[in-house]
């Protein structure tokens, strides 16, 4: 297996945002069954390193391909960009105008009569806001918009850890 | 990670949280955000009619570097002109943070915040 390869090209996947997750799931598990240590206990021990590198790899693989965030964050780095570059800080003022709101929301949920409901809402409306911006991705790759995509996948960055911070406060009130 | 003491004293005692009104003709505000992180920060500046910052104030969502370099930098902030508080840069805010490597972009954050905060209140003048 050549590591050096993209992981769409691993795959057996074409090079793009839309990915057939059958598909996927099925290749990564056929992958994993090739190359699983186990099978190589009694190999020699340079094989079996590299047994583990391609376990590694796949993990790591597949960890990006089944992601929509991480797999367009990916798809702008085999272009040679860099999206989430630490040194730009600068987003649209509504965007981030609308984070703080969201932000604020979230840090007085919990003490709302209508803690349950209320996080639901705002599930909701993240995850509403996560697949429109997979869909401006998806259009902006696809007519080679860089510059676009990057500024929309920056923005599914936030989107994404507000997703998380908000299950997280959901298993910590709900549990 | 761990966190540094200074971190760990801003994040458990942040100086300055809250809130001034934005359409006032002698507050900037500067909001920016970290892509890397998914981090958020509002600064906001309250200016004299000398040019002096009376009065400074953050709101930020993120990590504890990010919530104490915030808070570090109202601290310096205030009594500072206009200009004194457009050259504090990162670095001094990380190494008076001791932050590690991977958290510099936070006092970069802190930085930017200051700048947008100041380019808000001139373009209102």
């Amino acid at each position: 297996m050549d590591l050096s390869k993209d992981y769409f090209s691993s795959y057996d996947l074409p090079i793009a945002f839309q990915v057939d997750l059958t598909a996927l799931v099925d290749r990564h598990r056929q992958l994993q069954q090739i190359y699983h240590p186990d099978r190589f206990a009694v190999a020699t021990d340079a094989e079996q390193r590299v047994a583990v590198q391609i376990t590694s790899y796949l993990n790591q693989a597949y960890g990006v391909l089944r992601s929509p965030l991480r797999r367009a964050i990916y798809l702008l780095e085999l272009q040679g960009m860099e999206p989430l570059a630490p040194t730009n800080t600068s987003m649209p003022m509504d965007f981030l105008l609308q984070q703080m709101q969201l932000r604020e929301r979230m840090e007085e949920l919990p003490l709302a009569a209508d803690v349950e409901a209320q996080l639901d809402g705002l599930a909701d409306e993240l995850l509403i806001m996560h697949n429109k911006l997979q869909g401006e991705f998806a259009v902006a790759y696809n007519d080679a918009q860089f510059e676009l995509a990057e500024t929309v996948v920056r923005k599914l960055q936030f989107i994404d850890k507000l997703q998380q911070e908000c299950n997280d406060l959901e298993g910590r009130l709900l549990d | 990670m761990a966190y540094s003491e200074q971190v760990i004293d801003h994040y458990e005692n942040p100086r300055n949280v809250g809130k001034m009104d934005e359409a006032d003709s002698q507050v900037g505000t500067g909001m920016v955000g970290a892509p890397a992180c998914g981090d958020v920060m509002r600064l906001q500046i309250k200016v004299s009619d000398e040019g002096v910052i009376e009065d400074a104030k953050f709101k930020t969502y993120g990590c504890g570097s990010a919530i104490a370099s915030s808070s570090l930098v109202t601290e310096w902030m205030r009594g500072m002109t206009l200009e004194e508080a457009g050259d504090i840069r990162n670095a001094a805010i990380s190494e008076e943070l001791a932050l590690p490597p991977v958290k510099i972009h936070c006092s970069v954050l802190a930085e930017d915040a200051i700048k947008a905060a100041i380019d808000d209140y001139k373009s209102k003048q």
